[in-house]
């Protein structure tokens, strides 16, 4: 198993929500894990394109259309589960100095705007896609292969996020006021 | 409601959303996309919310972000830091404040290839920091060019906030990287020459460091650091020339880096790789869902006029343009307190990058200004990201206002080196102006 923090603290009581969410934190988990597989695959293609067009004079066939439909996968399957570990950047500087209840308000109300958000990202890309499904659309590179799956990704990733906030702000909404934990700071 | 006004209360509700603890990323893009609905009606602003995603994560020269940063966590799961800064000691220590010079100098290698200025001060805080204090270093300097480090490394590629700025503005991420290349070594000049004034005129800051090494010692500790020191060239002829993409150059470091890797833990288990992948994935996901967010609102901001109006006010208040360059620094300056790199340059572009494109500055010179500019927000104090790292890194040796005080003759040394870029603006234009 690898390591997995379960977003519910522990100590609480678990109720079937938080059944709920840690299975959907494994579901989250496993799409990390084909994001985190792609990203090797996109490593090890883009190398051998390089190596194999001046060694060998050789590049690989369609190496450019399939690292750009790898990185669909990489960035739209981590979505949810950067959530899930609330890495997504947020300011904390105001709500921590706020008193408790109305930086409760506050979560809440953030929580269910990216769900708002994420939602009507949602309806927009399974409109796109299932368009491209519907004059099943190609990639027309050096080789040929269905677009269509990779927009269904972008739906997939967007869905999912969506309702890993429905969760999260359900989750605030259930508990009493809490001190703010500052976001994971990720900086590049 | 005029599309101009729409837009300003747009901007007014991106920063309070921000403030209140909203995702920088849902601020953004709800903002973004309300606005849109406001100037071009519901269908229209659905359509474009349907490609946004699609458009922006299908594509070959992006792949560079997660390749970048998978090069960074290798390097530090191959021990690199200590490498270079032991390199640097036995090249540079003998040197008036050799010991921060030397860090100054290591921090910048290891944060070039890394492209971290958080985990470049995270790693050499832990290094670095125990050896300068055990030999009666100051805490103020030795706290302070390990801070300081973090701004060369996002200059010198490979540098992943670079290919941000060139992905928002739609400029050419390989230009763009080969224009922080002079800046970036003309800055580390620049923060030698600081530490090295600031010893002379106070020497007992830091004691003189008497071991010396045979070349033979010298050229042994380059074993490990000097191919990542090669990797980095390679990346930059290899861009300069046109040998290969700025992907390409990512994956190669990356590659190289994972073998150095596996070399230093003795086989592949030690660099745990799923757990590296799945850090690089998360970030990688952080990252591009600001930038597509942030896309969503630079459109409403052109859609509703609104960046080409505040373009003509800045125009038509007829100031010199480098009082609006001032005024657009000191914004940075302010917000840099707040957030990190990719946030701060996701809210803030939409709105500066059209103003200055229409003053008249180049979008490429531009790039190394705001990445230096935001860099050096991320140590200004009374809030700095790095200052703080510094200081929960250092295991209660130093106290953070240690590392404020020190910083100020680096701050001054960093506000000499905008102005430089200002007066010199060749400085990142030359390289990129002769690239193939």
């Amino acid at each position: 198993m690898p390591p997995f923090v379960s977003h519910p603290s522990r100590d609480v009581k678990v109720s079937g929500f938080h059944r709920l969410c840690r299975a959907y934190g494994r579901l989250l988990h496993a799409c990390g894990l084909i994001a985190a597989i792609s990203t090797f695959a996109m490593l090890v293609l883009v190398v051998a394109n390089v190596i194999g067009r001046y060694l060998f004079n050789a590049p690989i066939t369609g190496a450019f259309e399939i690292t750009e439909s790898l990185l669909v996968v990489v960035i739209m399957l981590g979505l949810a589960l950067t959530q899930y570990h609330d890495g997504h950047i947020r300011v904390t500087i105001l709500t921590r100095r706020m008193p408790l209840s109305w930086a409760r308000l506050a979560k809440i109300w953030a929580l269910i705007l990216g769900a708002a958000f994420f939602a009507w990202c949602a309806y927009a890309s399974w409109k796109f896609a299932y368009e491209s499904y519907s004059f099943n659309e190609q990639e027309w590179g050096t080789i040929t292969f269905p677009l269509y799956p990779f927009k269904f990704v972008v739906f997939l990733g967007v869905v999912l996020l969506a309702i890993q906030f429905v969760l999260d702000a359900i989750n605030a909404i259930s508990k009493p006021p809490s001190a703010d934990q500052p976001a994971a700071v990720e900086n590049i | 409601m005029s599309g101009f006004a729409i837009g300003i209360l747009g901007i007014v509700f991106l920063f309070v959303s921000i403030l209140l603890g909203v995702n920088v990323m849902v601020a953004l893009g709800a903002v973004g996309i309300l606005g849109l609905t406001a100037v071009v009606g519901l269908n229209a602003a659905t359509a474009m919310l349907s490609t946004v995603f699609f458009e922006t994560v299908h594509g070959f020269h992006f792949s560079v972000i997660p390749l970048f940063l998978l090069m960074g966590l290798f390097a530090m799961r191959a021990g690199l830091g200590e490498d270079l800064f032991e390199a640097s000691i036995k090249w540079l220590g003998r040197l008036r404040g050799g010991l921060a010079i030397s860090t100054t100098m290591g921090a910048a290698a290891f944060g070039a290839a890394s492209g971290s200025s958080v985990g470049t001060a995270t790693v050499f805080t832990k290094l670095a920091l125990p050896q300068m204090l055990d030999r009666g270093y100051d805490k103020r300097l030795a706290s302070a060019s390990i801070a300081i480090a973090g701004t060369l490394a996002v200059m010198i590629p490979p540098s992943a906030v670079m290919v941000i700025y060139g992905i928002l503005t739609d400029s050419s991420i390989g230009a763009l990287l080969i224009a922080g290349v002079i800046p970036g070594l003309v800055f580390a000049v620049v923060l030698c020459a600081a530490t090295y004034i600031w010893v002379w005129r106070r020497p007992e800051l830091a004691p003189r460091f008497d071991e010396s090494y045979s070349l033979k010692e010298k050229f042994y500790s380059l074993r490990l650091a000097g191919p990542l020191i090669i990797v980095i060239i390679c990346i930059i002829a290899g861009l300069y020339l046109g040998v290969f993409t700025p992907t390409e150059a990512g994956a190669a470091g990356a590659a190289v880096t994972l073998i150095l890797a596996i070399i230093r833990q003795r086989g592949i288990k030690g660099v745990r790789l799923l757990e590296t992948l799945l850090e690089t994935i998360k970030t990688t996901a952080m990252i591009f869902g600001i930038i597509i967010c942030a896309l969503i609102f630079s459109r409403f901001l052109a859609l509703s006029g609104t960046a080409i109006a505040l373009g003509d006010f800045m125009t038509s208040l007829h100031v010199n343009k480098w009082v609006v360059v001032g005024i657009v620094a000191l914004i940075y300056l302010v917000f840099g307190m707040m957030m990190d790199a990719p946030a701060l340059l996701a809210i803030t572009l939409p709105i500066t990058h059209p103003v200055m494109i229409q003053l008249g500055f180049d979008p490429i010179w531009f790039g190394v200004f705001v990445v230096l500019l935001v860099e050096l927000s991320a140590i200004t104090p009374p809030v700095g990201i790095n200052c703080f790292v510094v200081q929960a890194a250092s295991n209660g040796r130093i106290e953070l206002e240690d590392v404020f005080m020190g910083l100020i003759p680096y701050v001054l040394a960093g506000l000499f080196m905008l102005v430089l870029l200002c007066l010199l603006p060749q400085m990142a234009l030359f390289l990129p102006s002769t690239m193939r």
